[in-house]
């Protein structure tokens, strides 16, 4: 039996009982398993969890259990929104508005297309394929012209690279606000390139062992060599390639020492492995991540433009009820928004609709009122962070580094 | 992680290892560890007392602990487990360095205990001995000597903690503010700036420029208010003796002139002694308004009297008022220009007030 798209064979009573017999019977580990397994069934797959977690304290070994955890999640049915429209098109009114008033139903030109592909061997990094390009990011024109600039046209052009003696050497740093779309970028270029997508975030490489974490950078510059073409993406690379100076008693040294000899292998010799890394932080970075052949070229990932905004509301609203949204009234009334701040937006409309929902007892749909209301609500997150890069466009611009965040804040009168 | 400041990330680490060890103190320890660094003190503050419940001779719990209180306002209850962590491991440098903290604390709260001061004195002292090299010893030892009003020696510790190590931009700070008391705004917008380029990721220290620039402000503003009064003064006196003979208008233009010479030479020198950084964040808009207006309606009550004909004692009244008012609206121009820019600097961040 269906009903709205999740399975509901499970009689909840049955499993309430089921509850009190475990409440009643902790140790019993195969009541808890059989527990684990109906929940699973029905769909409760996090109490699902739960519970096999308290059969593996019980006992370590129990393979049913551990089946259970290991479990890949089934995909979730999800209410088909847009065919419910579709059937119901001439009672319901249209989604998007546009602000001349024409009307449409979709989420075009926002959404995320990335696959998961072949993994050429088991290691703890996920190599991936992406479909993802430039096209892909709405808006944020001069970010994507000084990309092709900066980065993607030597690399696209390796005749006219070797004509005009150009290196491959070295890598793109781009930093900004956080939540700006700085890993969404990265994916793209990973397309546009045609490569595998090398994710790598501190939690990645980060070890409790000594010298395992410089085991994990090796292993995975070896794996991104290996998967050639490879795009090696070190997000928060702050974390990783912290400043030296900062790491007075801390084995981070070690690995920030292992980093830049791997950099230096990657560009000194390897055709095929870009490196792209991500930072909300570049002041952090140790400066010797910045010299020529490692990260030598950044860019600059500002909050988005008003298209860009308009697209991360269709967005975030792709899979909501909405009626009479208009993206780019709302992509007006948010300049300064990351995208983050705009996802959050889009959660605190769909609150403030379900909450009105519950008081009236009658489901309503998510309209433009909900998500201007909660614009007023939602502050832009980026005020901390461009009162930092204040300070670094003011004392630590030296040799021109920030000039373009000196020009930005300079045009949005904060410096 | 946690060596490494990343505290978001360790505290979910270090939960699991809790959860699966809830009675190993050391794992309460680093939870609490965690949480301080994460900026959660009262979270932080309960599990070091689980910690401390579980090994009660944990002089490291014990410190947590009081490094949490600490941070939240308990200096009594924090100086007493720093004491007592102490008393455990009188060996361990950090014990002493962060009983001296504490009792800094104590000194510095509102109740001003003094004793705290001399007991802050003799913990980083011996701190000094146990790690003669360690750069956070000597700088709290100059936050110490700073609280005994002993600028000389505090210097002393904030460039010994700089020579251990030169990117400890607290202790550049420090020395910035030491020299701000003395006076001196240029050269301690040089330390902030230092401070600010060492770690451009403190916002603080970009405040504490402004903050200097700011002072630098004031004195150029105090200069005006005092040509204003003088310049003021010198024509309503010229003109209650006039003879109306050529060599009062030269006194009284050449009056006004030199008081402008000296306003821009004193700007001038205000601007050089600020680093070449700070000196875009010099804000004279209000400053030449004010003077502008003072001193042009000085020389429109000379014009009104020189060259209005008639006798002098019929305009010497509204002249008077009408100097009189554009001294106020000068005076108002420069507080109000000042009390912008001090709410500017203060809503930036409330670290350190203009």
């Amino acid at each position: 039996m269906k009903v709205w798209g999740i399975r509901m064979e499970h009689d909840p009573a049955l499993l309430a009982s089921l509850r009190r017999a475990v409440e009643a019977m902790p140790d019993d580990v195969g009541l808890r398993l059989h527990l684990a397994t109906l929940l699973v069934e029905a769909g409760q797959r996090d109490e699902a969890i739960r519970e096999a977690g308290a059969i593996l304290q019980l006992d370590p070994a129990n393979a049913g259990a551990l089946a259970l955890i290991t479990r890949p999640e089934p995909a979730r049915q999800e209410f088909d929104w847009r065919a419910a429209e579709s059937e119901l098109a001439d009672v319901l009114p249209p989604r998007f508005v546009s602000s001349d008033g024409a009307a449409s139903s979709g989420a075009e030109g926002a959404g995320e297309a990335s696959e998961a592909a072949d993994q050429p061997e088991a290691l703890p990094f996920d190599v991936e394929h992406t479909a993802l390009r430039l096209a892909d990011v709405a808006g944020m024109k001069d970010v994507k012209q000084r990309l092709e600039a900066a980065f993607l046209a030597p690399m696209r052009n390796p005749e006219l690279r070797r004509l005009y003696g150009k290196s491959l050497r070295g890598g793109l740093l781009m930093y900004g606000p956080p939540g700006c779309g700085k890993t969404f970028i990265a994916r793209a270029v990973a397309g546009e390139l045609g490569a595998r997508f090398l994710a790598v975030s501190f939690a990645d490489v980060v070890d409790s062992m000594l010298g395992q974490s410089e085991r994990n950078i090796h292993e995975l510059f070896g794996l991104a060599r290996r998967s050639a073409p490879c795009v090696v993406f070190l997000d928060e690379v702050d974390a990783i390639g912290q400043k030296r100076t900062q790491l007075r008693h801390t084995p981070m040294r070690a690995v920030v020492n292992q980093l830049l000899l791997e950099l230096d292998d990657v560009t000194g010799g390897n055709e095929g492995v870009f490196l792209l890394a991500a930072t909300n932080h570049p002041w952090d970075l140790d400066s010797a991540l910045r010299r020529p052949g490692r990260f030598d070229r950044t860019l600059l990932v500002l909050p988005p433009d008003q298209a860009a905004r308009a697209a991360v509301f269709r967005f975030h609203l792709r899979n909501r009820p909405i009626e009479r949204v208009d993206p780019d009234r709302l992509a007006k009334l948010t300049d300064g928004y990351s995208g983050a701040d705009i996802a959050h937006i889009c959660e605190s409309a769909a609150e403030l609709a379900l909450l009105d929902s519950v008081r009236s007892g009658e489901a309503r749909m998510i309209g433009q009122a909900d998500l201007e209301a909660a614009v007023g609500e939602v502050r832009p997150s980026v005020g901390p962070w461009f009162d930092a890069a204040r300070n670094v466009a003011l004392f630590a611009n030296e040799g021109g580094a920030y000039d373009e965040l000196a020009a930005y804040l300079k045009k949005k009168r904060l410096l | 992680m946690l060596g490494a400041g990343r505290f978001a990330e360790a505290l979910a680490l270090v939960a699991a290892v809790v959860a699966a060890e809830p009675d190993n103190s050391r794992a309460w320890s680093l939870l609490a560890q965690a949480q301080i660094g994460a900026g959660q003190p009262a979270e932080g503050l309960a599990a070091a007392d689980r910690a401390v419940q579980l090994d009660p001779a944990s002089a490291w719990a014990l410190r947590l602990r009081s490094i949490a209180q600490r941070r939240i306002g308990q200096a009594r209850e924090a100086l007493d487990a720093a004491a007592e962590a102490c008393r455990l491991d009188p060996h361990l440098w950090m014990n002493h360095l962060n009983l001296a903290q504490a009792a800094l604390a104590v000194a510095g709260g509102p109740a001003g205990d003094s004793s705290g001061l001399q007991l802050a004195q003799q913990a980083s002292s011996t701190a000094r001995q146990l790690a003669p090299n360690e750069p956070s010893v000597h700088y709290v030892s100059g936050q110490v000597s700073r609280a005994l009003g002993e600028p000389d020696a505090a210097r002393a510790h904030f460039e010994r903690t700089l020579a251990l190590d030169p990117e400890h931009s607290s202790a550049v700070n420090e020395l910035g503010r030491l020299t701000l008391e003395f006076g001196k705004a240029g050269d301690a917008a040089r330390h902030f700036v230092q401070a600010a380029r060492i770690a451009p990721g403190q916002s603080v220290y970009g405040h504490n420029v402004e903050v200097a620039v700011a002072r630098a402000e004031r004195s150029v503003r105090s200069l005006i208010r005092w040509v204003i009064y003088g310049s003021w003064l010198v024509v309503i006196a010229a003109l209650a003796v006039s003879q109306r003979g050529i060599a009062d208008r030269i006194v009284m233009l050449a009056v006004l002139g030199v008081a402008a010479a000296g306003v821009a030479v004193c700007w001038q020198i205000q601007l050089r002694r600020m680093p070449k950084e700070a000196r875009p964040l010099f804000q004279g808009r209000s400053m030449l308004l004010a003077l502008g207006v003072s001193l042009s309606s000085l020389l429109a009550g000379v014009a009104v009297v020189e060259f209005v004909p008639g006798q002098l004692g019929n305009y010497l009244l509204p002249v008077v008022i009408f100097m009189l008012a554009a001294r106020f609206a000068a005076f108002k121009i420069l507080r109000d220009g000042a009390r912008k820019r001090y709410d500017q600097i203060n809503r930036r961040s409330e670290a350190v007030k203009a």
